[in-house]
């Protein structure tokens, strides 16, 4: 049955690959006058077969065969599941007869074959849809044949690993590898993962991840092919242009998109409820992998903006497109690779080589794609402080971003290579190459990505009021006064800072405290000057400087310039937390401000999501802000009977009791368990009842696991792990955790509004921007004329 | 000529974000860095030398002492069993700690403990990916 299983994973194989041959070869250049009556010498890409139109239907039906027989793999797996089939190593490993037919189920994408194998069947899922979409149609045959190309290439190097490195039908063997007889009950799925969080998460992960190969193909598949093709209409044959790619594809990059959050918001929130260290991204290797390709498609999504509107970075488009692609393959080779020590345990690293080539490969062919390509360039970019250019500043924020995690994630491996350099280099370099350290801590991270997600808020502060294009105005000196103002704003309370730091370093003097509070209060007049001149409206006139919603601007300065003045007095003094809550708080409220000021805004679907999304993640940036630096720890001895204060709070432990899971719970699997119940109070007014467990399961007798409880508040959120108990005595973990809802709820407004977006697709489609069309360039060329040929 | 001009402030706004991005990267790499052992390689070093240092290795069984605050273990060279060294841990252990477990530990020597002070203990964590977690 499971030979047979392997051998559907083979004919799947089989078929990709023969097709994306037949596909690539119909798109082969012919010689002589082509059908479309085109002159090969001045059309980027040359004439198709005659017979390319049948390649195209073999091509679609192919895909959906794939498809078929790759579900079929999937049921059959999903079948020796819930039979409890130990004849596969695969069942054995990640299930056993007490799991919960639920947990049954999601065993599939439990280890690193299922993993692969639904990540193949996702990807070619999203191929399937893409192809029944209107949009798909819209497009010339050799854009249709060249996606099917590169999808099938893909398709078929997952199918190639899924038919050698990692089979998951491998039947279960013995210590040397022979086959053995199926034992009488599995290993079973680890208790930490037997959570609807962790459950959700790799799945969404996967299928964001294939929803971008669609947009990717297709990206590259519209640059070769130029986006222009021929019809016949009325007996004459003429040229048309087709849809722009990422118009084609934009459900797909939205859906992707909107998968991708969901899946880091669920991890994030499956680490924090589940792993019980009080916080919920720790930059490990894994999490950053899914962070890349989401920084990547979030940089895309803006400079996209500008081609839709403007009709400018189609190249850069493209080229980014293709690289959130790749970076969801590099995502599975940092997963599956081995190539870091991580906190999680990976594979063994037996698909890491072929994939490090697959990358290397697919990153050189986007390069040569990108830059070779013939597309039409758009004008140049408007001015710096339009929209156009702050939307390059936050597409130079997220890949820097990007590019960061990607280093710091691979910096053991980078150190290792400069390290292995040292006996072929000078000695004065190799002493340089020997002291280098070979990782960095959590706190790299935070130093380095915080302040740019800081940056971001700001942008999101000012980047809704600017105009498209804007005309660039001289300075005044009341302008640069203003800016002078700010920097000092700005500088000075860290200035004093960086300076009182100094000198409690070198021990020698203590800043006088009159110069740090002189400073500070030099900087407070500074913002509330600078506040003023934009409450009482003295900059230059708006209209000139090309600003939207100019009261809605002015407050959200205002109410930046006051909210960090009133959180300084709060003693919020970490200056990137107190920039990011400022800014935060006010651009949400400008955002609010927008559409209540013009409720005709909220009929425009996509602008409605495009600004709750960013609602969203300003509310993700203010939890992140508070509940990391301003996170209080305290490790507590609580007795019975014997209230304990820690802070604000009181703990009193009222009981300590076993018990074990009831049967008929089906949501998870056999359990005992101990629970400290502790009743909490904050100024004496009673806060909640914390019932944090330690539980042994059934199946790992010789662990115990945390059950961590959280009193939920929007403010601070009391968070407890149980640790130890000794008698009526146990040991406690408290964490208090400002703000770490805004988090989820900012995460949770992430996931839904690009829900209004996907649905208004189609709306939007049928009402083309004004802008794009105004410019002559992209007037369609008469058919057979010279620039018939030239792609768009 | 309008293209030259539009094209010069986005250039030295690039620098300038690199710049910052540059200086961001030096300060964090500064203050950031942690020097990965193996235990054999820590235990060839002298002690002053091993602060912020990231320790691989196996929990020796029947190693792990608890007290009020935290735990005691020694902890195994990866390749090389016969190679151990003291770990001190204060603070809330994992839940996949046990004996023979695989460890990472964050910390250094400090003067007044022969121990290694960990700040941080990990397991490795139940992966989806891995591929022998229970032998």
């Amino acid at each position: 049955m499971y030979g047979f299983s392997s051998l559907v994973l083979f004919g799947a194989f089989f078929c990709a690959v023969l097709t994306a041959g037949a596909a690539a070869f119909a798109c082969r250049p012919v010689s002589g006058p082509s059908s479309s009556g085109r002159n090969q010498t001045q059309v980027p890409f040359p004439p198709l077969r005659p017979a390319s139109r049948s390649f195209l239907l073999v091509a679609e039906l192919m895909q959906w065969l794939v498809l078929l027989l790759l579900t079929l793999a999937s049921a059959v797996l999903v079948h020796a599941f819930i039979n409890h089939d130990f004849s596969l190593d695969y069942v054995v490993r990640y299930s056993d007869r007490t799991l919960p037919s639920f947990y049954l189920v999601t065993a599939f994408w439990a280890g690193q074959s299922g993993s692969m194998l639904f990540w193949a069947w996702a990807v070619s899922l999203s191929g399937a849809v893409f192809s029944l979409t209107p949009g798909y149609r819209r497009l010339t045959i050799e854009t249709r044949l060249l996606f099917w190309v590169f999808f099938l290439c893909i398709i078929s190097f997952f199918l190639l690993l899924l038919t050698t490195w990692n089979d998951p039908f491998e039947p279960w063997t013995d210590r040397s590898g022979m086959p053995a007889p199926p034992p009488d009950d599995g290993f079973g799925l680890n208790p930490m993962l037997q959570n609807p969080g962790m459950i959700l998460h790799p799945p969404l992960l996967f299928l964001g991840y294939g929803g971008f190969v669609v947009p990717g193909c297709l990206a590259l598949a519209q640059h070769i092919a130029g986006g222009f093709g021929s019809r016949l209409r009325s007996g004459v044959i003429e040229a048309f242009e087709e849809a722009a790619w990422g118009q084609a594809a934009r459900p797909f990059i939205l859906a992707a998109w909107l998968l991708l959050t969901a899946g880091i918001i669920l991890g994030a929130w499956w680490a924090y409820m589940e792993l019980g260290w009080g916080g919920y991204w720790a930059w490990d290797p894994v999490e950053n992998a899914s962070l890349i390709p989401w920084l990547a498609a979030t940089a895309y999504l803006h400079t996209a903006l500008i081609e839709s509107r403007r009709g400018k970075l189609r190249r850069i488009n493209c080229f980014l497109m293709a690289l959130t692609t790749i970076s969801a393959f590099f995502a599975t080779y940092l997963v599956r690779s081995g190539i870091i020590q991580s906190l999680h345990a990976f594979g063994t690293g037996s698909v890491g080589q072929p994939l490090l080539i697959f990358i290397l490969a697919s990153l050189y062919l986007v390069f040569i794609i990108s830059l070779a390509s013939q597309v039409r360039p758009g004008k140049s970019l408007g001015s710096l402080s339009s929209r156009e250019g702050l939307l390059v500043l936050v597409a130079w924020i997220m890949l820097a971003l990007s590019l960061i995690i990607l280093l710091a994630t691979l910096w053991p491996v980078i150190a290792n290579f400069l390290q292995s350099l040292i006996p072929l280099v000078p000695m004065s370099v190799a002493v340089t190459l020997n002291d280098l350290p070979t990782g960095l801590d959590t706190g790299f991270y935070n130093r380095v990505c915080l302040p740019l997600f800081a940056a971001l808020s700001c942008l999101l502060a000012v980047c809704p009021y600017r105009k498209w294009n804007t005309i660039p105005v001289r300075p005044t000196l009341r302008g640069v006064f203003s800016l002078a103002g700010i920097g000092a704003a700005l500088a000075l309370p860290l200035l004093a800072r960086r300076l009182d730091a100094v000198f409690q370093q070198t021990g020698q003097y203590a800043l006088p405290e009159f110069i740090q509070n002189g400073c500070l209060a030099l900087s407070a007049h500074a913002g509330l000057l600078f506040t003023g001149c934009f409450i009482l409206g003295l900059f230059p006139s708006t209209r000139r400087t090309g600003v939207l919603f100019p009261n809605v601007f002015r407050f959200v300065l205002a109410a930046a310039g006051l909210l960090a003045l009133y959180l300084y007095r709060l003693g919020v003094h970490e200056p990137v937390a107190l920039v990011a809550a400022s800014f935060s708080l006010a651009a949400s409220a400008g955002l609010v401000g927008i559409f209540a000021a013009t409720p005709r805004m909220l009929r425009d679907k996509p602008l409605l999501a495009a600004h709750g999304v960013h609602i969203g993640l300003l509310l993700v940036i203010l939890g992140v802000s508070f509940s990391g630096p301003y996170q209080v720890e305290y490790t507590l001895q609580l007795e019975q009977g014997r209230a304990v204060r820690a802070g604000d709070y009181t703990f009193a432990l009222q009981r300590i009791f076993q018990g074990h899971s009831s049967p008929r719970d089906t949501s998870e699997a056999n359990y005992e368990y101990l629970q400290a119940d502790i009743l909490v109070s904050r100024n004496g007014a009673v806060s909640g009842l914390l019932t944090p467990q330690r539980r042994l399961y059934a199946k790992y007798e010789k662990q115990s696991f945390t059950e961590v409880s959280t009193l939920f508040s929007l403010g601070n959120e009391v968070y407890a792990t149980l640790f130890n108990v000794e008698g009526n005595r146990a040991t406690v973990l408290i964490h208090v955790n400002p703000l770490v809802n805004w988090l989820w709820i900012g995460g949770t407004l992430m996931c839904l509004f690009p829900l209004l977006g996907l649905w208004s697709s189609r709306a939007r489609k049928r009402r083309p921007d004004q802008n794009m069309h105004a410019e002559p360039e992209t007037a369609l060329p008469p058919a057979g004329s010279e620039a018939a040929g030239k792609p768009c | 000529m309008q293209a030259q001009k539009n094209k010069t402030p986005y250039f030295a706004a690039l620098a300038f974000f690199l710049a910052g991005v540059a200086y961001l990267i030096f300060a964090g790499f500064s203050e950031s860095s942690m020097y990965f052992r193996d235990v054999s390689e820590a235990l060839t070093m002298p002690k002053n030398e091993l602060r912020a240092t990231r320790l691989f290795g196996t929990v020796r069984e029947g190693s792990i002492r608890l007290d009020k605050q935290g735990i005691r273990f020694q902890l195994e060279d990866q390749h090389d069993k016969s190679l151990t060294m003291w770990i001190s841990y204060k603070g809330v252990v994992p839940d996949a700690f046990k004996d023979e477990a695989e460890v990472i530990v964050e910390g250094g020597f400090e003067p007044a403990h022969d121990d290694f002070m960990a700040r941080t203990l990990m397991t490795k964590c139940p992966s989806k990916y891995e591929k022998d977690n229970r032998v």
